[in-house]
Formats: structure tokens, C-alpha cells, sequence
């Protein structure tokens, strides 16, 4: 008898449920969103901008941009979506000559990017043209938006950024970094901007501090800003010191010029560059962040020790702490879990469901070092759980006897303003549950959380000069309005169609 | 400006040239051979193909690029089936060529078939030569095209038989999966150069794959090795069946499986490459030591070894070096050149980590010493007080036939230079290499007999009887 021929199940899926379902795996981390680069007196300055962006890529993977001042005065730009190798070609290098340049790396927040919200922007105004990337948050931007469009202006992007230019063009000051000035002190929240115009490099940090910027210098005297350290060093430009909070720098052909904001008693750096999002070879807030960590690890030993067998991380950003807590426990560490490098932002999955697909995508468990063992995995943070519990499955099903989950940061109870993409308050898991429900909900044998109390005594003098609200709910700056960027917001951005579409829509 | 496009990935690693996929049993098989080759991409990165079976015969999409950027959602939708085989490819040359991207689709007298491999056949120029005296015409520049010309020509009756006639006159290494009509097969030579694993899912489909960690994302069961000279065929009616090629007395697998090709969760010709690894950076420990105060490594392959030598030393392992994951095969670099900028791209040195300390730093392997001179150079530019450098393998002083993509022997440091010229030569304190017996003692002294060591002694386990003419797949 012949046999029937086999049907052939297709899953036909809309792209955009993929890139939600894809984003929940995403959304487990607070989200830097953006690095920033100013670069003033070198003849490669676009080159050298686009290396520097490199350096910077696990600040924002989404999309990419330079700006450059060519000899005619004329600002040029180039932005793309995607990784800086990806919007940056040879070609397009050559189109950005000049020898200042500024650029800049984003993250998205919504699911998609979208290019007209890639920075840097570029404007023209009554005294000529200004070119502006920002790294942060305008906490007060729905208000000061609708303030300008009550007054004429009109707005091309759903970025808050955008306003800084409308409030430098509508400015009275002269000369133009008064007008920075100016415009800054209508701005709340978090800032750490660089401007370019025809003949200048202007470095803004708002009076908090909240996102790093620093300075550097190259060995023919270009001046270098940048938001980590580890961009300086690829383009081999020496770390001078950190932009200081409420801190204007403008460089010209008379050299580096300093102006302050408005003092404020006490700046509020992110903690969270030290805990998660600089590079650990960088040095951020004029302290090492490998060091921090590594500190981490060891308080948390101290604090939260248990007999195991073995330490491990959750790669890459919790290595570090995780070496300090096995140095300091005294047991061995060991590479338990294996990081893929090759994931993109979107994976296609089987429709029969893969348990834990996302984490498997990206995580391995090395069997051979966790069968049969009393494991403590040490992470960075934990926001909403659901990945935790994943690796904690993971770690059992690979034969671990036991799972000691062991946090190098505070219980983030508290969304950020200040430029950080976090989940709104009432999805961050420790905000809804003790401790020991934690535990219980991701699976684990224990779980201890580095103490709030102890991480500012390590940092001793200088704790009042960091931002803790994600852990406190306590503002520096008042959040006077919703969080700005929300996928919602990309809904109106008037862009038709997915991203294959933004490939001929290079903005010039 | 200068047309200055450095290609960064032109520095002193070998390279494995394949990674293999074949599934047999399963409705969503085209999806999963993307998968399992997304977890195979360590294995080559320039090319990706799937080949599916269905009610229209055999369809195929290659293309030039990371298994993310070759396949869509809709590309899979165009390739359903219950069997599917897949490839991904590490080019050796400085392009990639979409005609050499397997898997290779050919018609013959039985029907159609299709193929990956992962090795390199050492004979092939002579193979080739005859078949097109024999009026046969070849269209890619892979030696993998031979097999399917073998199969095309052979006098024999069946499918199975033609793949062992074609398999008699092949020498050197491989490990592959054809598909034809419902059967999937897959072939590993008698020496077992190159890893081949069998697994099973929940749903009784077939799972074939170069490493286990394919099967692991894919929640296929590891069931065991396909052995040296084993041929087995899937099929819908009888299940899994195997024979035996003309059996050897003694294989010969490819040992940089463990120092340096596979994933560290993988389980490769049977042994946790993680647990090997790390015994292989414990050795060096003991038989290399040095008064250090920390241990870091090369990023990412020598991290386990480090991490062994760190142990049996005594010494904290920490992370001196980073690896940029975003640095692409060639980058844009400035035409006033940046001292050591193809590695600087890649890696950055930690000055917390290294500053006024004696360091040692593992690696896996040194080939022309080009890379190790510049990292020695960047870890006492960031403040290193010693470095100490330790290589987890024996020294390389000849060139591999059997599907890794090496230099001439010539080229080898270690083929024109002594262990201390080379360490003058990179500028280390000191420079220590595994022994090769130490290496033996590893395996113990009969499984350590199943191993290659050409690359390390020169005494190939097949003749070579050719320098290397085909882009090995």
C-alpha cells in the first residue's frame, strides 16, 4: 500500500510578533542608551570618530552617526541603523572629510529603529549650523516640547534631544556657547552632550552628572571627548580627566575653553556604569570599573558567603564580580556558562517551543563543570526575573546539585529617568517581592543581593556623588512627567514599513 | 585618504574550515539546521547553506555571511521538509564565493543528492584530473564537488553503495551528511580527523552534527560518536542502520578540536573539551612555572587553560584582556597608522589588572607570532611589569592537509625558530610551550594513539602526496 505524503506544518508569523517575543530576553538588562564622541584638530577626524564609536558599540548597537565639518563649512553627516561596521563604509569615510567630528551609538527602545531618530542631529539656525549628540534623558521634555510648539516650532523626531536644538536656535544669548548655556538651564535630567558647529567642539555634562564623559588628547594636540575611557585608548589619545558635572568645554582654534552651569551641591553620577554598563578596562567617574566590580564580588562574598563547590557568572558584565567572590571565598571559578557572540538582535525560532530558547540561544552550560556541583552563579542585576529563572534551569538540567544565585548590585526597585531604559517600576521584580519570594520564584537554593548600605560605605567619600534612585526611588532630579521613551511613541514617527525599507534613506 | 582595509581576522589563529548539520524525522528541519548551524558558527563564519527534502525534491539557499544574515523567516518558509542538511563555512581566502557555499546539490542517474563536509581530501588534485579525462567538469573550486562525481561515476547499484565506493578512493578527512530521497546518511573517515555526533530528539528525529552544542540548542540528546569509518543511514521505513568502510587500526582525530576549534560545552570524540582544556593549562603549570602575580589569557580560546594554570599555580586568574564582540573580518583603520591596530580593534588590556604585576598570559597556540608580539607589547604598554607568556598546545612546525586552513609550514614560527629565539622575537620574560608528551599523557597511552599530531611532528597519518589546491570545505 502507499503511505499518504507527510504534511509540512509551516509557522507563518508577523515579523514584529517575533522582534516583542525576541525583546522580552532584551529587556532582562537595563539598557545604556547611547555613547558619544567629539573629535577637534585631527585632518582624519571622521576615521578616528568611527573607531572611537567602535569602542563604544556595547553602549548602543542600534543605530550610528557622524557629523563632520568640511572645509567649506558645511556640516556633513552620515547615520545608519545598525552597528558602526555596518552604517560606515570606506566610501562613506571619504565622504566626511574635515578634522572635527562628533558622532554617536544608539540603543533603541522600542522594537524597532527607527533612522530619523538617529543622532547626530544637525540644524540650521539664524547664525548658521549646529550639530548636537547626547547621551541621557530630558526629564521635562513633554513640557518644554509642547512650550515650543506653542511657539512655532515644529519637530522632525520623537527624541528628546531634539529640543536642545530648538532652545540653542531660540535663544537671545551670544555667543554661541552662551546660547548652550542658555539652553541648558531650561534642561532637567540627564545630559552629557557634544556639539559641533563651522569652528567648534563644544562638551556639555549636566549639573548631576548623571552619564560619563571624558576628555582626552592625541599626540598631535587634537582634543578627544568621549563617554568611556576605552574609546580614547584605540584611537591612542591620552585620558586628560572626566568633563565635570554642569561643565561646558568649547574647543576652537584658540584652544579648550571651560565654563561652568549652574554648581550643584552634589553630582549624581550613574552607579550603574560601574556596576553594568562601561567596559571594566574603562575608568568612569575617575575610577576603575573592573576594580568596582571586582569589589563587588568580594563584599558579596563577605556578606552573603555558602559552601559550594564552584563559582561562576553569567557573562560577560558578571566575570568580574564573580572573580572577586571566588577570590575571596576562597573557590575555584570556572567558565560555566559559554556566551554566544553571533546572536543578533532577532533569531528565528521553531514554533514547537524550544523551553528557555532565548537564554539557550545565547548561553551554554558547560556540563563538566557544574554535574554534580554546589554552583554559585554570580550576576550583575536582576530586573524582572524571568531570565534568571531560565539560567537557573539551565544550570540544573546541565546536572548542578545546587544554585546559589548571588547579585552584584542592589535590588533595582526603581525606573530610571536619567537615560537608562528600564521597565516602569511595577515590572521590576524586586519592587513586588522580598527577597526570599525572589528566590522562590527563579528557583534557586539561595539569593542575596549586594547591600545598598555596605556598596555606599565602599564607596566612602564619594557616595553622595553617585545616583542610587534605581535602588532607592529617591530623584535627584524630580520625574515631573512619564517615562519619554516608550515604544508607543515610535507608533506616529511616519516611517512606512520595516526596516529593509530605510536602506535608501541615508540622511545627508 | 588611502584605501586602507585592514583584514583583522589575517592574524595568527587557525582556523577550522566547516561545521555540518543533518536532521532526518523532523516537520520543522529546515529550522532547526538553522539553529544547530547558529551553534556551530564558531566553525566558520563567511558562508551558511541548508538543503531541504520535500514533496518537490531537493531545495537549497546558500549565501555569503553569518548564519543571521543568510537566513530570514521567509527564506526558511521556502525550504520545508522532514530531512535537512547544512553547512557553514570559513572561507580561505580573502573573499568568500557564493558558488563554493555548501551544501552542493547535484543530479545523477539515481536521482538527486545533495552534500556537506567538513575535512579535506588530500588527493583531490589527482582525482580531479582523472574524472575530467573521464569528461566530467567541475564548477566550484571545493574539493567537496569530487565526491559527487565519484558518486555520479560509480558502477554501483544503490545509493549506499556508491557512497562507499566514492568513500574507497578518498583520502584524507571527513566528516559528512548527504541527503537523498528520504535517507539522510552520514559518513566520518576511517582516521576520524574531524568530529561527527549523533543525537535524537524528544520526537524521534535524527540529529546529525559536527558538535554536540549544535544538538544542545536544538534539545537533541547526545547519543553518541559516529565512529571512524562508520556509515550511517536514516531512513523513513527502517529507522538508523550502520556499516563499517574498511576499518583502520588507528584513528587519528584532529587534537585542535580540543585545543582550539570547539566550543568548550561541547563533548568532542568523546571528551569534555572544557575538562581537557583545562587539564592542558594545569600541565603547563606544573611544567612550565613561573613567580607571577596574576594570570590572565587570550581571549576567547585560552580562557580555560588559563584558568587551569591559574589553579594548579596557586595565582588569581582575572581578565587582563577584553574581546571587542563587535570587530568585523576587515575594518576601516586610519591611514596614519595606529601602532598594533588590527589587534587593539580587537583587544583591550585592563591597566587595573595589569599595572606594575608580573602576568602570565595563555594562549592556545602560536602560528606566525605576528599577534603575540603585538599583545606582548600592548600588556607592557598598559603597565605590565613581566610577561610571561604560556602556549596550551606543543609548538606548530607543520602545515595540516585534513581541513584546517593553516600557513605553509615555512610560515610557522616554530618551523624556522627556537622556543628562545621565538621568545626574543615576541619580546616576552619568558615563553613555555605544552610538551608534546605532556600533551600524549593528557589522552594517557592508548587513547592518546587516536590523535593527530602532524601539526606538531610533521608525521602526517596520510601521505601527503599533494600540496593543497582545493578551498578544503
Amino acid at each position: 500500500s502507499s503511505s499518504s505524503s507527510p504534511s509540512f506544518p509551516l509557522r507563518v508569523s508577523n515579523p514584529l510578533t517575533l522582534l516583542a517575543a525576541d525583546n522580552d530576553d532584551y529587556d532582562e538588562k537595563p539598557r545604556e542608551e547611547c555613547g558619544v564622541v567629539g573629535i577637534y584638530g585631527d585632518s582624519e577626524a571622521s576615521r578616528l570618530c568611527y573607531l572611537a564609536l567602535h569602542a563604544l558599540q556595547h553602549r548602543g548597537q542600534e543605530g550610528a552617526g557622524i557629523v563632520t565639518v568640511s572645509k567649506d563649512k558645511v556640516l556633513q553627516t552620515i547615520t545608519g541603523v545598525g552597528l558602526v561596521s555596518e552604517v560606515f563604509s570606506e566610501s562613506k569615510l571619504d565622504q566626511l572629510p574635515g578634522d572635527i567630528a562628533i558622532g554617536h551609538v544608539r540603543y533603541s527602545t522600542a522594537g524597532s529603529s527607527m533612522l530619523k531618530n538617529v543622532q547626530p542631529f544637525v540644524a540650521g539656525y539664524r547664525f548658521g549650523s549646529v550639530g548636537v549628540a547626547h547621551n541621557g534623558n530630558l526629564v521635562n521634555y513633554t513640557k518644554l516640547r509642547a512650550d515650543l510648539e506653542e511657539n512655532g516650532s515644529i519637530f522632525n523626531t520623537s527624541s528628546d534631544t531634539e529640543v536642545v536644538l530648538h532652545l540653542i536656535a531660540i535663544s537671545k544669548a551670544r555667543p554661541f556657547f552662551m546660547r548652550i548655556v542658555d539652553a541648558c538651564e531650561k534642561l532637567q535630567g540627564a545630559y552629557s552632550m557634544v556639539f559641533v558647529t563651522e569652528d567648534k567642539l563644544v562638551a556639555v555634562r549636566d549639573p548631576h552628572g548623571f552619564r560619563p564623559l571624558v576628555m582626552g588628547r592625541r599626540s598631535n594636540g587634537a582634543v578627544v571627548f568621549a563617554s568611556e575611557t576605552c574609546a580614547l585608548d584605540l584611537i591612542e589619545a591620552t585620558y586628560e580627566r572626566e568633563v565635570y558635572p554642569g561643565e561646558v568645554l568649547v574647543v576652537d582654534k584658540d584652544g579648550v575653553k571651560c565654563q561652568c552651569l549652574m554648581p550643584h551641591p552634589e553630582p549624581k553620577q550613574c552607579i550603574f556604569e560601574h556596576i553594568y554598563f562601561s567596559l571594566p578596562n574603562s575608568i568612569v567617574f575617575g575610577r576603575s570599573v573592573y576594580e568596582s566590580r571586582h569589589v563587588f564580588g568580594e563584599i558579596l562574598a563577605t556578606e552573603s558567603p555558602v559552601d559550594c563547590d564552584v563559582v561562576i557568572a553569567v557573562p560577560d558584565s558578571g566575570v568580574v564580580a564573580a572573580l572577586g567572590y571566588a577570590a575571596k571565598a576562597g573557590v575555584a571559578f570556572q567558565q560555566g556558562l559559554i556566551r554566544s557572540h553571533y546572536v543578533g538582535r532577532t533569531f528565528i525560532e521553531p514554533s514547537q517551543k524550544i523551553r528557555d530558547f532565548g537564554v539557550k540561544l545565547k548561553l551554554s552550560p558547560v556540563r563538566g563543570v557544574l554535574e554534580g556541583k554546589r554552583v554559585v552563579v554570580v550576576d550583575d542585576s536582576i530586573v524582572r526575573g524571568t531570565t534568571s529563572s531560565k539560567i537557573v534551569r539551565l544550570l540544573r538540567e546541565a546536572g548542578a546539585k545546587e544554585v546559589h544565585m548571588r547579585i552584584a548590585s542592589p535590588p533595582i526597585i526603581a525606573s530610571c529617568y536619567y537615560g537608562v531604559d528600564t521597565p516602569s517600576s511595577n515590572e521590576l521584580i524586586s519592587n513586588r517581592m522580598s527577597v526570599d519570594e525572589i528566590r522562590d520564584y527563579i528557583g534557586c537554593d539561595s539569593l542575596a543581593f549586594l547591600s545598598f548600605e555596605t556598596l555606599k560605605k565602599h564607596l566612602g567619600e564619594d557616595s553622595r556623588s553617585f545616583c542610587y534612585a534605581c535602588f532607592t526611588g529617591d530623584y535627584p532630579v524630580k520625574p515631573t512627567e512619564d517615562k519619554v521613551k516608550r515604544g508607543g511613541d515610535f507608533i506616529d514617527d511616519g516611517l512606512v514599513g520595516g526596516i529593509h525599507n530605510i536602506e535608501g534613506g541615508w540622511v545627508r | 585618504a588611502g584605501t586602507y582595509v585592514t583584514n583583522v581576522d589575517e592574524d595568527d589563529k587557525l582556523h577550522e574550515e566547516c561545521g555540518v548539520v543533518g536532521i532526518h524525522g523532523d516537520p520543522e528541519a529546515s529550522r532547526l539546521s538553522y539553529l544547530a548551524l547558529h551553534a556551530l558558527q564558531h566553525r566558520g563564519q563567511e558562508g551558511a547553506g541548508i538543503v531541504a527534502a520535500n514533496q518537490n525534491g531537493l531545495e537549497s539557499i546558500t549565501g555569503v555571511g553569518l548564519v543571521s544574515d543568510v537566513f530570514t523567516e521567509s527564506k526558511l518558509n521556502n525550504l520545508p521538509g522532514d530531512i535537512a542538511i547544512g553547512h557553514v563555512r570559513y572561507s580561505t581566502s580573502g573573499a568568500s564565493m557564493l558558488k563554493n557555499v555548501q551544501p552542493f546539490i547535484a543530479s545523477c542517474k539515481l536521482g538527486s543528492l545533495a552534500v556537506a563536509h567538513n575535512g579535506n581530501f588530500v588527493n583531490y588534485k589527482q582525482l580531479k584530473t582523472k574524472l575530467e579525462e573521464m569528461g566530467s567538469i567541475f564548477i566550484t573550486s571545493s574539493d567537496t564537488e569530487l565526491v559527487l562525481h565519484l558518486i555520479a561515476k560509480s558502477k554501483a547499484k544503490t545509493f549506499l553503495l556508491r557512497v562507499i565506493d566514492a568513500c574507497e578512493k578518498l583520502r584524507g578527512a571527513y566528516s559528512m551528511v548527504f541527503v537523498f530521497e528520504d535517507k539522510l546518511i552520514a559518513v566520518r573517515d576511517p582516521f576520524g580527523f574531524r568530529p561527527l555526533v549523533m543525537g535524537r530528539r524528544s520526537n524521534g528525529a535524527v540529529v546529525f552534527a559536527s558538535e554536540t552544542c549544535a544538538l544542545d540548542l536544538i534539545d537533541a540528546t547526545y547519543e553518541r560518536e559516529v565512529c571512524p569509518g562508520e556509515i550511517v543511514v536514516v531512513d523513513r521505513n527502517h529507522g538508523d542502520s550502520s556499516m563499517f568502510m574498511i576499518s583502520h587500526p588507528e584513528q587519528k582525530q584532529c587534537v585542535f578540536e580540543h585545543g582550539y576549534f570547539s566550543q568548550p560545552n561541547s563533548i568532542v570524540f568523546g571528551r569534555s573539551v572544557y575538562e581537557t582544556r583545562r587539564m592542558y593549562g594545569e600541565i603547563l603549570a606544573t611544567v612550565a612555572p613561573v613567580d607571577c602575580d596574576v594570570v590572565i589569557a587570550v581571549p576567547d580560546s585560552g580562557t580555560v587553560a588559563a584558568l587551569g594554570y591559574a589553579a594548579k599555580a596557586g595565582v588569581p586568574f582575572q581578565i587582563g584582556l577584553l574581546r571587542s564582540h563587535y570587530a568585523k573580518r576587515t575594518f576601516i583603520e586610519p591611514t596614519q597608522e595606529i601602532r598594533d591596530f588590527a589587534v587593539k580593534v580587537k583587544l583591550s588590556p585592563v591597566r587595573a589588572v595589569l599595572e606594575g604585576k608580573r602576568v602570565v598570559v595563555v594562549d592556545d597556540s602560536i602560528v606566525r607570532g605576528t599577534t603575540s608580539l603585538k599583545i606582548v607589547r600592548m600588556l607592557r604598554d598598559a603597565g605590565a611589569k613581566e610577561v610571561h607568556m604560556r602556549i596550551a598546545l606543543p609548538p606548530m612546525i607543520a602545515s595540516c592537509y585534513y581541513g584546517v586552513d593553516t600557513p605553509r609550514s615555512q610560515e610557522l614560527i616554530s618551523s624556522k625558530m627556537s622556543v628562545e629565539a621565538i621568545q626574543k622575537h615576541i619580546n616576552c620574560d619568558s615563553l613555555a610551550f605544552l610538551p608534546l608528551d605532556s600533551l600524549k599523557g593528557v589522552y594517557g597511552p592508548v587513547e592518546s594513539h587516536r590523535y593527530c599530531y602532524a601539526c606538531f611532528t610533521g608525521k602526517y597519518p596520510v601521505t601527503k602526496t599533494e600540496s593543497e589546491e582545493a578551498d578544503a570545505s
